[in-house]
Parts: C-alpha cells; structure tokens; sequence
C-alpha cells in the first residue's frame, strides 16, 4: 500500500505550530497531527481561536496519530484544556514524543510539581495510555510505520545522550546528571523565593544599609533579574534541544519536520551520511522555531538540493514557516523571531511560505503533493 | 614594632563534601595580614552578605580579629563542623581568605601588584548572592557572586562560597581579565577556552598544593605511615585524585563548577582532537595536558623515595603539594610571555617554558620543562616557537630596534614613553602604519628565583586594531569568507607583549602581528562560519552566561 496524495494544512496559530498531513490512499485517509500550540494568538483573533482549530481538525475525519515535538507551551498547548479535550475524543492510535518524555527510563524524572504546561502534558501521556505512546530518539523508529504504510519515516533528533556523547568523543554523561539539570532550571525558573537560610544570623534592616554598600546592592538586584532571564533561556535551549525531527519520504518525495531543533540537536543527523543523504532530498521544509536565527543550521540549509534562485525552477523547495513577528526577539540585537536575514535566504532560495501572511477570514492553507513523481500544486 | 606581615586563617580545603575520618578536611591558609573591618573588608576584598533573592543583608565578622604585632587570632580554628557550615561569619571568612590567597599567589609569582579590571581597588565578594547554581565574576559591577542552592536529593543548602576551587576560579577569571583584557574579545576556540581553562588550571593547582588535600587523595583513611609504590603511579595517582575528590562526592557543584577535575584526569590524549572547536573543549585539552604534566613531575620526584616498595606517606604528600606549587608559579608567570590578542595554546606552551627557563636555566631538580614538552605534546599542543636557546621558548628579536630616542628610567611607568619607543621603531617591530595603535600596560616586576636571585623585567603590552570592510581585506592578502558580504565590518586585532630587561633592552617581543595572514585568516573563518557576524549581541557578563551555559548544556 502506498499513499497517492498527501495534503499538508497549516493554521495560523500566531506563535506556535500546528500541521496536520493528510495521507490518502485511494478512498482511505490517514492523518497525523503535528504539534498543536501558541504562546500568542495571531493578532486580532477571538478568544476561541484554538478551540476553533481543534473543532476544524475534527472535521477532517479520524486522527490516526498525534506528534508532540516538544514541551513547549507554543507546540503543546492546544492539548491541554477544552482544545485537548477535541483531540483526545478523536481517539489517536499514536502518539509520538522524544525520548526525554518518557516517564519510565530515566530515573526521577516523573511529572513533578514544576512541570510546565502541565494539562497538555498529562492529556499527552493520557492520549499515549489509551492508544500507544511511544518515546522516539535520533534513529530509533518511530512508531508511526503501522499508521502510514508506503511511507519511509525517519526520525533525525533529539539524540540520546550517549549519540551526543560520541559525537564529542566523550563519555556518555550520566542520565541522572541530565535529569537533575533539567529539573533543577525549571525548579528555579518556577520555584519560590528560598526559605530563610541563616534564621538567626545579625542583619542589617532594610533602608539602614551603610552608604558604601548601597551602589552594590543595586547592581546586585539588576543581576538577579538578569539571571532569571539567562535561566528562562537556558532551558528554553534545553527543551528545543529535545525536538523529535521527523523526516516523510515517499518515492522521490520528502518532507522535514524538525520542530524547534537547535544545532546540538541537529549535530548527530548531521554527522551521518545517509541521514545528510536523505537531508539533500528535501521537498518542503518546515523551518524550525518559527524563523528564529539559531535554528537553521547554515550547513543543513546548504544541503538542501532542491534550492534555487529561479522562482519558477520545478520542484523548487517550499519552506513554511509558522510564526508571529514582534512576539520574540529585537531587530537591533538581531534576536528578532523570524529572523529577517534568514527570511531573506528562504524567500531568495525557495517558495516561502509564512503563516502570519493568511487572511483572518481563513486562518490555513491546504498544500496538495501528489505522490507520483507529478508537479506539486496547492 | 614592625607590622607582622602575615595571619592565618581556617578555610575549608577544598569543598564540605570531602571528609576524612567523618569531618570535613580543612585547612590553615597564610594570608596578608592586615586592619580588617567589619565585612572584612580589607586593602583589596571588601564581602558585603547580600542575597539579592530574598533581599536579606547580612552583618557579618562585625568585629574581625586584628592584630598588628603579632599573628592575628582564628577564631574558626577549633570549631566544629557544624559550627563552621552554619556561621555567615564564616562563610565571609572563608570567601575573604581564599580570594586574598589566589591574588597573593598571583603577585608572589608575578613580582609586583597585581590590580582588577576595574579601576577600584577593593573587590566586592557576595557570599551568598543568590538562590542558584551559579557563580561569576563580574568586571562592570567590581564583584565576585556566588550562589547557593538545596540539593535535589535532600534539600540541603550547597554553598559556592565554601568551595575553594570554585573561589580560586572566579578569582582567577577577575585577575585574568585585569592582566590581559584582550582575552575576552572574540577570536579563537582556543582563546575562548583559555579563560575557563585557565581559571581550571589555577583552581585544581591551588587545591593540590594544600598538603591537608593531597593527604586526603593518597591516604582517604588517615591512618598509614608509609604507602605502597603501586599506590604512586600516574595511573594510580588519577585513580586516587577521582576517588578522593571528583567522582562520588560534590556531585551537586558540578553545575557551578563544571567537570575540570575528573575530565582532566579522565581525558584522554587521543580524545583530545585538535578538529574539536568548542571552546569549552578546548579549554579542557589545555588543563588535561598541565595536570598530565603535575602527575608527570610528582612521579618522577617520588621515583627515589621508594624503598622496598613503599614509601613515607608524608614525603608524597610533601612532594605533591611542591609540585603543584611550583606548576602554579611557572602557570602564573607564563601570562607575562603570552601575547595580548588571539591567544593560541601553543604560544601559552611556549610562555610556560620561558617563564621557566627565565627563573631556572638549570632545571636539575623538577625537570618541569621536559614534563610540560612531553604532556602538551601528548595533547597535541606544539610550542609555538621551536627554540633557538632551549627546545620551545621563545626566541629574542631578530632585529636590534633603536634605544637612543628613548629614556628606560620614563619608558619603566609612562606609556607615552613607551608608545615613543613602539612608535619610533614601527619598522622594526611591523606595526601596520594606519591601525590604532596603544600601549595597554607597562608593569615593572621583580621575581624572585628559589636560589634567591632575583630577575627585573618590564612587561609592556600594546595593541593594534584595525577596522575595514570585507572588500578591503585584499589590502592585508586576506581572503573574504564565502558568502560574506562587501561592506561587512571587520575589526583585526593584532599586539605584543614585550619583555625588557634590567638593562632596558628588549629581551622579548612575543605576539601577533595584523600581517599574520594565517592567523588573521584563521581568526575570520572562525568566526564567519560560528556565524559571529550574524549572532546577536551577547549577554552583558560572559562570565555569568559561560558558567550558565556549562550548567545547562545538554550534550
């Protein structure tokens, strides 16, 4: 059995991803839902946006499997609450999460009271007990060849730790170490003001501070607030760094999906050769985190053959991105989220496709590929 | 009277979770002795309890002990442990110590004041700044933070104020970047990696050469007289250094600390690829290779002691402790010999090997010249200069520049004079005619040899900096990176470090001229493919977010 037409649908989630890829065989469809969330709604949505989309979803027919890329609230949310509800009702036999959901494997790593986005995560594991929950890494299968037969998939990322350890030529750092890490970043990020460390040590009352420390304690203050910062960042790296990287081919046609894959991620798909060889024939590339700077490796974006400065060279790259400007990021700092260089690569080297470009009045786009070796068309 | 010079103070050896017989290893550290205040605050550290997370300030040491004709008291000498962890005072004690310890270490082998990167004097320390695995140094807020944090395991309070190596690294870090403000520009994986590697080196030294601590590696019980031979092998000695110090205990530091022990114990040569451009990596290759060196040296002198296969524990301990001390001072000197920009481990070998060579031309004793040649060239790293005098120091200037337009008594302290004497032999030294160009520090040092000799230098660095478009690289026969766009804005960096004499002539001139086409070309590619030009700008102390990093990394 093999898949004679698939059909991508984008929403405009505003800043997040949500796509869902049709697969049809004949009369019979097959649909996977990658990702559903948004930090921001696209500017002037009704309060309902998400539910909307959930509710569209539905329509289409049966969901067969789920991809959550991972744990953030912009590619998770809309499994949580009312939306997460719609999908889960629609039964998936899949889902699909990197290895470093999986609650078993490594030790301690159990839903704790710090997890964030902590509906869409439980309705995840709960959608994965009812159907099959399965825990991919760089690879590994990834439990969706039952689902879509005919179709070649490749997962590229997240690496274990001990792939990104024989990247480095090093030892395989310890499970525990990475697990202690990570939860201890979300611990700071989120946890309370520390209890009082020295109950009966003499201090000083506030306002009463000796006039030579003052200068001091005001820089101290601003150091703090920037260490928070520092720390959301940290582990916003850390958990984009743990996106399962999809790649679809069928005969000559392929599709990446990377969610929000940094270049650590990245670094062990790159350093094979059949998975660069597979790279180079990608068809439609779906940008990683929504344009940002840091998210597409330059030597992966080389790789891709089917570049070309010519806008009407045949079986020219599409690339999607699904973003909101002004969300993330400045300009001045070159930071901005979509990052206005790459944007310009892209629109130079391929068919650029950007979710924040449609109409409100139709929030998607369908993009039709048929499988046979025929001309793409919308 | 005179005043007394010196006082001694309790510190904790190296971090509370190291204990011998069920207490945790300390140590009696020699200080400068001076009138503290409250704080302490003294000549050169002034510690202000601040945490900035529950917005408490502490009063600390609200009455120092202070003595001027004789040594101070320690109040924490008899102590308990207990007592030690749960005092404030003695967290600011042991913070103030160990910082004064480290710049001491660094005047002492340099031979002269050493000041900070800012233009104050005292050093703000903050033992307790903040709830967090994470400690830095901060140039623009003349401070030194460290965090604190509960373990995971058991909410128990960790304190980065109460681990010396992790004290002797961000010190390190501030002295560093006082000595040699360059470093932190960008250019190379090697020179990124040097600052951390560098404040590794001068951590892990400073531990060792505490006897209390080297006991603790090559006897954890505390009882023998005399150790077996097999027990002193340089594979043994790793073994005993992971065991007693980096592998089961103070796991929870390692995200404040990184892994600088047990991976330069644990990596090993052939991992230690040239091809591996991350600069935390790199960082590490270079402590690899001087800790490779440490063992080699202590090995080597215990070789002699061994009678009927064993040997007198406190002889190894002793040797161990010397051995790292001496390594510490050759470490120190060698940033004297380094050149101001584009920092390349090999030039650091070969500053290694001159400092040396410079204090003991007859090295018949530790033979270090010969363990740092054979250890850095394990990992790859070649001297930079072949060596005319002696295999990998670097060699006197070819060409005699002119001294008759200059004064030596002026050009000792006054940069004009200095930048005269550049300026007037600009030919000689191949300084680019159109840069900017500035003489950074002139520093007159006095060193003092174990014989008692005593060695006058002048250390003068200056620096070229030339700003031009990519289009214009041509004129320096450099080839822009692909992809690089014409009206790019570069800047190159070159500079030297030069060396007088008590004579006043040039002995050295060690550095990177602008028309070092491999370099220069080397420091672009670099940074054009890292996609430099293109990152953002970076967070305001690259202290904090390097450490932050290394907390973070998943790898």
């Amino acid at each position: 059995m093999t898949p004679d037409k698939v059909i991508l649908r984008a929403w405009n989630v505003g800043f997040g991803d949500c796509f869902l890829l049709t697969f049809r065989y004949g009369a019979e469809q097959r649909r996977i839902l990658i990702d559903f969330g948004s930090s921001a709604p696209p500017p002037g949505a009704p309060a309902n946006h998400m539910l909307r989309i959930a509710r569209d979803i539905a329509a289409q027919g049966r969901l067969h499997a789920v991809v959550a890329t991972h744990r953030h609230r912009d590619h998770i949310s809309g499994f949580g609450g009312e939306c997460g509800k719609v999908i889960a009702s629609l039964d998936p036999e899949v889902v699909v999460q990197p290895w470093t959901e999986d609650p078993d494997a490594p030790p301690g790593c159990a839903a704790d009271d710090d997890v964030q986005n902590r509906a869409a995560v439980e309705n995840l594991a709960a959608m994965g007990r009812q159907g099959r929950a399965v825990y991919t890494h760089a690879g590994a299968p990834s439990g969706l060849e039952d689902v879509l037969p005919g179709v070649e998939i490749r997962v590229a990322g997240p690496p274990t730790l001990e792939q990104s350890a024989a990247i480095r030529h090093e030892r395989a750092r310890d499970a525990t170490e990475f697990w202690q890490f990570r939860r201890f970043l979300e611990s700071q990020v989120n946890g309370a003001a520390p209890a009082d460390l020295f109950p009966h040590a003499p201090r000083f009352a506030p306002e009463t501070a000796p006039e030579n420390l003052r200068w001091f304690l005001a820089r101290a203050q601003r150091i703090r607030a920037e260490q928070r910062k520092d720390l959301v960042r940290a582990l916003d790296r850390v958990l984009n760094n743990t996106s399962v990287i999809l790649l679809f081919r069928t005969g000559d046609f392929s599709m990446l999906f990377p969610g929000d894959a940094q270049i650590e991620n990245w670094s062990w798909a790159l350093g094979q050769k059949q998975c660069r060889d597979l790279l180079r024939g990608v068809n439609v590339y779906k940008v990683g985190h929504h344009g940002s700077f840091n998210a597409t490796p330059r030597s992966l974006w080389k790789l891709f053959a089917h570049r070309s400065t010519k806008p009407d060279a045949p079986g020219r790259l599409l690339s999607l991105v699904s973003t909101r400007s002004g969300k993330h990021g400045s300009e001045r700092a070159h930071t901005e989220v979509p990052r206005r260089t790459l944007m310009e690569a892209l629109a130079r080297e391929s068919n650029l496709f950007c979710t924040q470009d449609l109409p409100k009045s139709t929030p998607w786009r369908d993009f039709e590929f048929p499988l046979n070796g025929g001309k793409s068309h919308e | 009277m005179p005043y007394y010079p010196t006082r001694r103070v309790t510190v904790i050896a190296r971090d509370p979770s190291v204990h011998v017989r069920g207490a945790v290893v300390r140590a009696s550290v020699e200080i400068p002795n001076e009138e503290l205040q409250a704080g302490p605050r003294g000549y050169r550290v002034h510690v202000v309890d601040y945490d900035s997370s529950t917005g408490t300030l502490y009063r600390t040491v609200t009455r120092p002990a202070n003595r001027a004709d004789g040594p101070p008291g320690d109040p924490f000498e008899k102590a308990s442990d207990d007592e030690l962890l749960e005092s404030v005072d003695f967290h600011a004690m042991n913070a103030y110590a160990l910082v004064m310890r480290t710049l001491a270490r660094f005047e002492s082998a340099l031979g002269r004041r050493v000041g900070w990167s800012f233009p104050s004097h005292q050093m703000k320390v903050a033992p307790h700044a903040f709830a967090g695995a994470n400690a830095f140094y901060s140039g623009e807020d003349e401070a030194l933070l460290f965090g604190y944090f509960r373990r995971p395991v058991d909410g128990k309070p960790v304190f980065g104020c109460l681990a010396h190596d992790i004290i002797a690294h961000e010190t390190t870090h501030a002295l560093l970047d006082g000595l040699r403000q360059r470093y932190t520009d960008p250019s190379s994986p090697e020179q990124a990696g040097f600052h951390e590697g560098f404040a590794d080196i001068v951590a892990l030294l400073s531990v060792f050469a505490l006897r209390e601590v080297v006991e603790k590696v090559l006897d954890p019980g505390g009882e023998a007289d005399r150790i077996s031979a097999e027990a002193v092998t340089a594979d043994a000695l790793k073994e005993s250094i992971l065991l007693g110090l980096g592998h089961e205990f103070g796991q929870e530091l390692s995200g404040v600390r990184g892994n600088a022990l047990r991976r330069s114990v644990t990596l090993r040569p052939e991992q230690a690829s040239a091809r591996d451009a991350e600069p935390h990596h790199r960082g590490e290759v270079l402590v690899a290779a001087v800790m490779d060196a440490f063992l080699t040296v202590w090995v080597g002198r215990l070789g002699p002691c061994i009678h009927d296969g064993s040997l007198d524990r406190r002889r190894a301990v002793e040797e161990g402790a010397a051995v790292a001390e001496r390594l510490l001072t050759i470490c120190i000197r060698a940033l004297d010999y380094c050149p101001p920009t584009d920092l390349q481990f090999s030039d650091f070998a070969s500053a290694m090997l001159t400092a040396d060579w410079q204090m003991y031309p007859r090295d018949v004793k530790y033979l270090f010249r010969d363990a740092l040649r054979y250890s850095c060239g394990r990992f790859g790293i070649r001297p930079a200069s072949a060596g005319r005098d002696e295999p990998g120091t670097w060699d006197p200037p070819e060409e005699e520049p002119a001294y008759d337009r200059t004064h030596f008594e002026e050009m000792q302290r006054n940069p004009d004079e200095l930048f005269r004497f550049v300026w007037e032999n600009r030919r000689v030294f191949r300084l680019h005619d159109n840069a900017w160009t500035r003489v950074l520090s002139v520093r007159p040092s006095v060193r003092t040899g174990a014989d008692g000799f005593a060695l006058r230098e002048t250390v003068v660095e200056y620096l070229q900096l030339i700003r031009l478009r990519a289009a214009e690289l041509r004129s320096l026969g450099l080839k822009r990176p692909r992809g690089m766009a014409g009206n790019q804005e570069i800047t190159l960096y070159g500079g030297n470090a030069m060396i007088f004499d008590q004579f006043g002539r040039v002995k050295y001139n060690i550095g990177n001229s602008l028309f070092n086409r491999a370099r220069q070309q080397a420091r672009l590619n670099y940074l054009w493919e890292g996609g430099f030009f293109e990152a953002p700008a970076t967070s305001a102390n690259p202290f904090a977010s390097i450490h932050q990093r290394r907390m973070a990394e998943f790898r």
